[in-house]
């Protein structure tokens, strides 16, 4: 039975395969056209193709609500309809990774995290492109092979609950924390291996940045949260005074609805770039280039209305409050595993 | 003699070609290829991974034993385990206890609240797991938890009286949140008990006790058996109490190494699948101990030819003990989460109740939900999925059933050990392996509402399985083979003998797949597609992008909606089947 099966699979695949060899070779010539050229009339070419393609399909981690205005935005400025599917950014990975190598090329573009689009670019699905916005953009938010650009930073900062926690009480420096006075009030989201490789850098040596957390576990203990908005929604909600990892966006947009929550500045703020790139199997080359590009300018400005921090720094620049540091995405998918013992010895 | 036997008889003596071919052996064989197929795909995609090592880029997956090495040799895995085990346990425990109790007094006695009780019932079931333990944090945390608060000021002590944050709290929330699972097949195997045993015990003298332990319990064995079986294997698998309770203070559990290993870039899903073989094969020998009861004839068969009627018993005095212990459980258990999730979704953020709060509430959080994009098109589709996955589960399972219970097949005991499998597989590689074999067998299923349907019966098959076999246990073969005897066919005497006889099984089971389909996400979140998206997909949307309010008003509205579904489908149910005295 087993034998059977993998026969069938095999038969299957290599059909699959032959069709989408002679669907990539007769679109090779279009989407590396498209994706290089770099003349003064670049935009209305662009314009032109993708309104004769007429349609695009967006692979998203974005949440709905904030993608759909990207796209709703994008339709009604170039009329062309976007059909969106949307994941975690692992989902977006594992689908997209999944349906090319099997031949199925309904995604033309891919919205996710910078480590998920970095893993793309290894499995050799994404497609460069030369661009006149890129060096408009913040400088860690585009990788040197060009096959995808960061379009916004989400910003993990410290937050601390204003009714539990007194002005004067605030810490500035890491070592305030250390004080008995915070014993079983600090919380950190129960992932956060990037966050804790970006920050360590911010200290004077890795080990003595290791030795800080292991400390502060021990001291005062640090409750471990899943996930980031839970996190942010426990510490508005008093049960952690003070949570060490929170999105800034959801923070400010809390606060603005009266919740008692204010984001702190503790050691530098690490962002995690999301960004987007096109599939070289795209269907639709043209329109995906032209939904980067629109992403990339008008779209940095409904990005900025939706409280995230868009790249384009040009456009929107950034918060001058913020000592923000970039996480490495290559980094963090070849040193994964390590720094997820480094966090478990030091915090747990 | 059973019918597989009598129906051969017959075919005997007419010998030709086409009476040899019995139409209910095309049934039959349909039943057991689809639930092959199904149960298959699943099981050689997991076998096959686990022996693989992660595909990147270029480098292509290749033949390991590696990934069993780690997942049996891994030193940090065996307290994980010991972790899941005591977990596992005491939450069957918890929640069996809690379902037969309550199950026993609606179903066997005469205490008040009875069709309302049942309905409300699935209420833990249908509020998203993540939200129910969250409340119970509202309530029972030992800084911000209410119950704490309260105590705390009125008898002025200085530390908390409940931690929510221990194994004792864990098995506590996770015990409550799954006591409807046995509740719904206890109340099943309840409902089809011949009374007159209960009753000739107690009119030589027994007591209610003696009664409940000696007879009462004996007869619904298999159900227990069966109730303990499921529980076992959904906590084991459960991740977000142990994720939210358990890990702040450091108690973890299997399923964590099972996610972690599936996070990994290039995502080990081989590792992911070791793990769950090692499940595997626990589940296996569970599901064999259950077979071997069902090979035990009709010990526990008391729906017999003889004038079976099923009346409630007389609790005297003890009625109203009773009423008080199923007003208390609905409070702890209905009530209390369903206001804590009212209560957040009028706030505009997730607080505690207080008097100061008052002021700030309003609706819009469920016009909010309403207008959100998508929730028209994915309630209509989580409609059309569970409604359409739970009768066909049932209708498909009781053939099962039927040939494991009734013939005498040599291979029988394999097709409920294979269509009990995919309870134990993990949902996202049950997901990957229904992705990838409809990806490269391409029949135009890939892509539409079809290919989560498909999923969805995989997945709750074991389900409709056990529930199935719990009631057909029950019903002795007397009745089929009268009206074999009368000239009934086997298509007849199925359809107007067996499926009514199973009724009180195939609606629990129908309630229960239901529920667990409309709240299923780990396959659900591969396999649609933008037009197919399901309800489980906003619920997950919402969790993700922190908006618990709007999360809690869709929480309100779901419990609403179902409840309304688990009463028609009781009212239906009522016209159908045997008359209750």
């Amino acid at each position: 039975m087993p034998d059977t099966l993998n026969l069938l699979k095999h038969l299957t695949r290599t059909a699959a395969l032959f069709g989408a060899f002679l669907a990539t070779s007769a679109m090779a010539q279009t989407i590396d056209e498209a994706s290089s050229y770099n003349g003064p009339d670049r935009l209305e070419k662009l314009v032109a193709a993708a309104k004769a393609e007429g349609a695009l399909t967006l692979y998203t981690a974005t949440p709905v609500e904030d993608v759909t205005a990207m796209t709703e935005a994008f339709t009604a400025k170039y009329d062309i309809p976007v059909t969106i599917w949307r994941g975690s950014s692992e989902d977006v990975l594992r689908r997209a990774v999944t349906e090319i190598k099997a031949g199925r090329h309904d995604a033309d573009l891919i919205e996710t995290n910078g480590p998920e689009l970095e893993a793309l670019h290894r499995e050799n699905i994404l497609q460069p492109v030369s661009s006149p916005i890129i060096p408009d953009i913040f400088e860690g938010a585009v990788p040197a092979h060009k096959e995808w650009v960061g379009s916004r930073l989400n910003i993990i900062t410290a937050a601390y609950n204003t009714d539990l926690v007194s002005e004067a009480d605030v810490p500035n420096a890491w070592s305030d924390l250390l004080d008995p006075k915070w014993k079983g009030k600090v919380g950190l989201e129960a992932e956060a291996y990037d966050w804790l490789a970006t920050v360590n850098a911010s200290f004077p040596s890795e080990k003595e940045g290791i030795d800080f957390f292991t400390r502060l576990a021990d001291t005062n203990g640090i409750s471990l949260r899943k996930g980031h908005t839970l996190l942010t929604n426990l510490a508005a909600s008093g049960e952690v005074p003070l949570a060490l990892t929170t999105y800034f966006y959801k923070v400010d947009q809390m606060n603005k609805d009266g919740a008692p929550i204010k984001s702190l500045q503790l050691g530098p703020s690490v962002a995690r770039v999301n960004g987007l790139g096109i599939a070289k199997t795209a269907k639709h080359p043209n329109a995906a280039i032209l939904f980067q590009d629109f992403t990339l300018t008008d779209g940095q400005k409904i990005l900025a209305e939706r409280g995230f921090t868009p790249t384009n720094i040009k456009i929107v620049p950034l918060p001058t409050s913020l000592d923000v540091k970039v996480v490495d995405g290559a980094a963090m998918l070849d040193k994964l595993a390590e720094w997820r013992d480094t966090f478990e010895k030091a915090v747990k | 003699m059973s019918l597989h036997e009598s129906s051969f008889a017959k075919s005997v003596e007419k010998p030709s070609f086409f009476g040899r071919i019995r139409p209910e052996w095309l049934i039959i064989g349909a039943a057991v290829l689809i639930v092959g197929w199904l149960a298959l795909v699943p099981l050689v995609f997991l076998l096959w991974q686990s022996f693989m090592t992660p595909a990147a880029g270029d480098i292509p997956a290749i033949f390991t034993l590696g990934n069993y090495v780690r997942a049996l040799t891994d030193s940090s895995i065996l307290p994980l385990f010991r972790n899941s085990v005591v977990f596992a346990t005491g939450t069957s425990c918890l929640a069996l206890f809690i379902g037969t109790l309550f199950a026993w007094l609606n179903e066997r006695t005469n205490t008040p609240f009875k069709m309302m009780f049942y309905a409300a019932s699935i209420v833990p079931l249908v509020i998203p797991s993540i939200l129910f333990t969250v409340s119970w944090i509202m309530v029972a945390s030992p800084q911000i938890g209410l119950f704490n608060l309260m105590l705390k000021n009125m008898f002025g002590l200085s530390g908390p009286v409940f931690d929510i944050y221990s194994m004792g709290g864990m098995i506590w929330v996770e015990g409550l949140h799954y006591s409807p699972i046995a509740f719904l097949l206890m109340s099943a195997a309840f409902r089809s008990m011949d009374p007159s045993l209960e009753e000739s015990a107690l009119m030589s003298g027994a007591s209610i006790g003696q009664i409940m332990f000696r007879i009462t319990l004996k007869l619904v064995w298999p159900a227990l058996i069966a109730s303990f079986f499921i529980l076992f294997i959904r906590s084991i698998e459960s991740f977000e109490v142990p994720a939210l309770l358990g890990m702040p203070v450091g108690i973890e559990v299997f399923t964590s190494s099972i996610y972690e290993a599936i996070r990994e870039y290039p995502s080990n899903v081989g590792l992911a699948s070791a793990y769950a073989v090692v499940l595997l094969l626990i589940a296996s020998f569970g599901i064999y101990f259950q077979s071997k009861l069902s090979s035990q004839g009709s010990k526990y068969s008391t729906v017999t030819g003889k004038g079976f009627r099923p009346r409630p018993f007389d609790l005297g005095v003890w009625r109203i003990p009773a009423a008080i212990l199923i007003v208390l459980y609905m409070i702890l258990v209905i009530v209390l989460p369903f206001l804590v999730l009212f209560w957040s979704s009028l706030n505009k953020y997730y607080s505690v109740p207080s008097w100061s709060a008052l002021s700030r509430l309003s609706f819009d959080a469920y016009v909010k939900v309403i207008n959100y994009p998508m929730v028209g098109q994915a309630v209509w589709n989580s409609a059309m999925l569970s409604l359409g996955a739970a009768t066909t589960i049932m209708l498909l399972t009781a053939v099962i059933c039927w040939i494991v219970i009734r013939t005498k097949l040599p291979a029988r005991w394999l097709l409920d050990n294979v269509a009990s499998l995919p309870m134990v597989f993990p949902g996202l590689v049950l997901g990957l392996s229904v992705m990838i074999c409809y990806l490269y067998l391409d029949i135009g299923i890939y892509g539409t509402t079809w290919i989560i349907f498909i999923a969805y019966v995989t997945r709750f098959m074991p389900y409709g399985i056990r529930y199935n076999t719990t009631s057909m246990l029950q019903i002795h073969k007397d009745l089929e083979e009268s009206a074999a005897m009368s000239g009934a066919s086997w298509s007849q005497s199925f359809v107007r003998i067996v499926l009514p006889l199973l009724k009180p099984g195939l609606l629990a089971g129908w309630i229960y797949i239901v529920v667990v389909s409309i709240r299923e996400l780990s396959s659900s979140v591969l396999l649609y597609s933008p037009g197919s998206e399901v309800v489980s997909i906003v619920i997950w949307e919402l969790w993700q992008n922190g908006q618990y309010v709007e999360l809690s008003a869709f929480g309100v509205m779901m419990i609403i909606a179902l409840f309304i579904v688990v009463m028609l489908a009781q009212l239906v149910g009522k016209r159908f089947g045997v008359k209750e005295a």
